[in-house]
């Protein structure tokens, strides 16, 4: 025996499975019953019945002893329950068995090419198999000619069919046959008439002898005997044709019950792993609940995308070992993600902080009247004030009605501040429209030096902002958005030109030139004068400073631009009637600020239905489309 | 002895004093009691050894205040389910030698609910594996030639007659 002579050491393969050492198949233990061979055949059956039906055809390949116990006609109870443990349908097929059935549905291998991943079963035909094994074994019944040989009339009705064709298409609900069984069926339903006949033949031949032998028998008798003979072979043939025709019937029925089966069994999984999956959540919730995280800090992890998806969303219940191993990860994300969350909203938190100071700021703007009103800086510019920022900018500041009345005397006066830094401003700005080349306006050279932007840094406002103002990053994010233009103002409350006495200010606004348009330039909408434009630019919703408006288009700008396009200052004076005369006005003056003075009334009249134009619109209009034409 | 208490002797000679109503458990002891009437007599228990007798009484001690079992019959989830509770789950974690002692004890001392959770257990210990799995499993020898184990698995497949079927060439490379 090699066994014996060579070293167990190296022939043998050993395993160990809970705690028992076992070799390789056949030299287990020899001569030593195992205990579970040794349980009472009771017993035996008991833990049977407790399995499902692929376990248990399993345990019946075992050895011998198993075959002899489950997969005899006596243990047809056991496959009852086992079945019933997994609900699967009574049949009303008596020729399939349990085992068979269990075969068919739990075992993977292709009943044709034995290939082990058919996914495909037909309960109607009984068969599993492949793509390709379906694909060459199935068709329906027009398309059987060239392929099933001496087609027995019967073969058709006695054959299993399926409704499920090779695309799974099939709008006309024809049956559909695997053709080798249907060869089968054709060529046994041929030997079945030939042997009934052939053998009732014999039969009748055997008899007639017998009896010549005592009586002649008269010819006709025994032709009768011939046609009855024929009657009764095919009277078995139609027995057997019926009694499959039943099978065939009841197979269907099966299908459909067994396809029904699958469905449930399908969408029981899908609702136990999904109701485990959301018990697993729940659990982790709690346990993250319990260390003092709240609902929106978890509520990311609802998502199976989240880094930690893959840990919550488990069908396996939520164990203290399990916990212990996967908790670190899950909290550290959670804070993680809440830290996030935190700087993310950080925008909303700061834009909601400074929305709650308008019925304050409404307050103070509905307390003054007049000019006062008309200058009162709009809310943007108010909020960003040095004495309001801090009621909303930093992350923990909150306004106390104590806090902002104790604060209203210096908001009050930084105010006052932002009213002279904008009127400034709109100074400055018609300064420098006034010293353009093309302006050629004399100004006093000595106001212009003192509206100069001081040397020294000022007072900006926003300031506070600018220095919460988070990294890059998430200063891009759609978040921010709400917060940017905040950060863009630039209102220098330094810049208030002390030296420039209310009288020059007047004098400067009261220029001709001195109007301005809310928007950008040649809009040609209505225009105002200084204080005015600010109350217009803040109720449209303006910060209310001088850049935020332009100059209308000069009239003699236009005019010049216009007659450079006509011949002569005659050919520009025509022009003036003939858009007088086409607006109603002929005889009016033609100077050019008191045409402007009558606002939108003049149309273009080469142009069909055109808009009404004031009167430097319809100057540019014709110097753009009409000039030179 | 005491009213409330029961002695049982075991195989190899041990005797346990147990109450009464953890005895009770089993309907063997139980009617063995009602038989004897009071008597200070230990109740021989020559299927069950010491070390079996401890471990079944240490389930009988925790689910002494039980209710009785519903009939099998009855109970249509007990059939179907092998969920085990976590006490029992962890009660029943022994090595395979001792498992099938307590179920062969459980048996003979007539205890349906333990009987039941060691019967889950096996079950549960098989589920889902393959016949040379279970034979790892269980030590088990497999007695059937390749021929037999070849046979056994085509002959459950369900065939009219066993038909030539038409492998495609492009399945060839899959068997």
């Amino acid at each position: 025996d090699d066994s014996d002579t060579a070293p167990a050491a190296k022939k043998r393969r050993t395993s160990t499975i809970k705690g028992t050492q076992t070799t390789t198949a056949g030299k287990r233990r020899a001569g030593k019953l195992s205990a579970f061979q040794s349980v009472p055949l009771d017993l035996l059956v008991d833990i049977a019945k407790k399995l499902d039906p692929p376990t248990l055809l399993s345990l019946s390949r075992v050895n011998k002893l198993m075959r002899r116990l489950f997969a005899s006609r006596s243990a047809a109870p056991v496959w009852a329950s086992v079945c019933a443990n997994v609900d699967l349908p009574a049949l009303e097929s008596t020729d399939l068995s349990a085992m068979q059935l269990t075969s068919l549905i739990y075992e993977r291998d292709c009943h044709i090419c034995g290939c082990v991943r058919a996914v495909i079963v037909d309960y109607g035909l009984r068969r599993r198999w492949c793509k390709s094994c379906k694909s060459a074994n199935l068709n329906k019944a027009s398309r059987l000619q060239p392929h099933v040989k001496d087609l027995h009339p019967l073969a058709l009705e006695c054959s299993l069919f399926t409704y499920d064709s090779i695309s799974g298409y099939n709008r006309d609900k024809k049956p559909y046959y695997c053709i080798p069984d249907l060869q089968a069926m054709s060529d046994h339903l041929h030997n079945l008439e030939i042997e009934s006949s052939v053998t009732w033949r014999n039969y009748l031949r055997d008899a007639r002898l017998r009896k010549r032998n005592k009586q002649a028998m008269a010819t006709d008798q025994a032709l009768d005997e011939d046609a009855q003979a024929d009657e009764l072979a095919v009277g078995g043939l139609e027995a057997f044709a019926a009694e499959r025709a039943s099978i065939v019937a009841a197979a269907q029925k099966d299908a459909g019950a067994l396809v029904d089966w699958e469905r449930s069994l399908a969408k029981s999984r899908r609702d136990v792993s999904y109701a485990a999956r959301a018990a697993r959540y729940a659990a982790i919730k709690e346990k993250l609940f319990a260390l003092g995280h709240t609902e929106s800090d978890c509520s990311y992890l609802h998502y199976h995308s989240s880094d930690v998806g893959a840990l919550v969303h488990q069908p396996t219940r939520l164990s203290d070992t399990i916990w212990n191993r996967i908790s670190s990860e899950i909290i550290a994300s959670v804070e993680r993600n809440k830290a996030e969350t935190f700087i993310y909203e950080k925008p909303e938190r700061l834009l909601a902080r400074r929305t709650a100071l308008q019925p304050r700021y409404d307050a103070l703007l509905s307390m003054d009247q007049g000019e006062a009103n008309t200058t009162f800086p709009s809310f943007g510019i108010v909020s960003l004030l040095p004495s309001v920022e801090p009621f909303w900018v930093p992350e923990d500041s909150s306004a106390t009605n104590d806090e902002w009345q104790a604060a209203l005397p210096s908001i009050l006066a930084d105010v006052d501040s932002a009213r002279r830094a904008i009127k400034v401003g709109f100074a400055r700005h018609l300064v420098a429209e006034l010293c353009k080349p093309s302006s050629s306006t004399n100004l006093d050279a000595a106001l212009v030096d003192k509206l100069k932007a001081p040397s020294a840094p000022g007072r900006p406002v926003g300031a506070l902002l600018r220095s919460f103002e988070p990294d890059k990053t998430h200063r891009t994010s759609w978040r921010w958005s709400g917060v940017s233009n905040l950060f863009a103002v630039t209102l220098n409350l330094g810049y208030a030109a002390p030296k420039v006495s209310a009288a020059e200010f007047d004098a400067l606004f009261s220029h001709s030139r001195a109007t301005f348009e809310v928007g950008s330039a040649s809009r040609h909408g209505p225009v105002f004068a200084f204080p005015e434009i600010h109350e217009q630019l803040r109720s449209r919703g303006y910060l209310g400073l001088a850049r935020e408006a332009s100059f209308p288009l000069s009239p003699r700008t236009a005019a010049a631009t216009l007659a450079q396009s006509l011949a002569s200052a005659a050919e520009l004076d025509a022009f003036k009637r003939n858009v007088l005369s086409s607006a109603g006005l002929s005889g009016r003056s033609l100077d050019d600020g008191g045409l402007k003075a009558l606002g939108k009334v003049f149309a273009c009249d080469r142009c069909p239905g055109a808009r009404m134009r004031c009167w430097t619109g319809v100057l540019d209009h014709y110097g753009a489309k009409h000039a030179g034409r | 002895m005491s009213a409330n208490k029961v002695k049982l002797s075991t195989s190899d000679q041990e005797e346990f004093d147990v109450e009464r109503d953890v005895a009770n458990r089993s309907v063997l002891i139980k009617n063995m009691l009602e038989d004897l009437g009071d008597s200070d007599q230990a109740i021989p228990l020559p299927n069950v050894s010491a070390n079996v007798l401890k471990k079944v009484l240490e389930w009988c001690e925790h689910h002494k205040k039980d209710p009785e079992p519903i009939a099998e019959d009855l109970d249509d989830n007990r059939r179907k389910t092998t969920e085990i509770s976590d006490w029992d789950a962890k009660f029943i974690q022994v090595d395979q030698e001792m498992l099938f002692e307590i179920i062969l004890a459980a048996n003979y001392l007539d205890i349906k609910p333990l009987l039941d959770v060691g019967c889950k257990t096996v079950a549960n210990m098989i589920k889902g594996k393959q016949p040379e799995e279970i034979r790892k499993l269980f030590n088990i020898v497999n007695d059937f030639t390749p021929e037999e184990e070849a046979q056994i698995k085509k002959e459950n497949e369900w065939a009219e007659d066993r038909v030539r079927l038409l492998v495609p060439p492009s399945c060839t490379a899959t068997r």
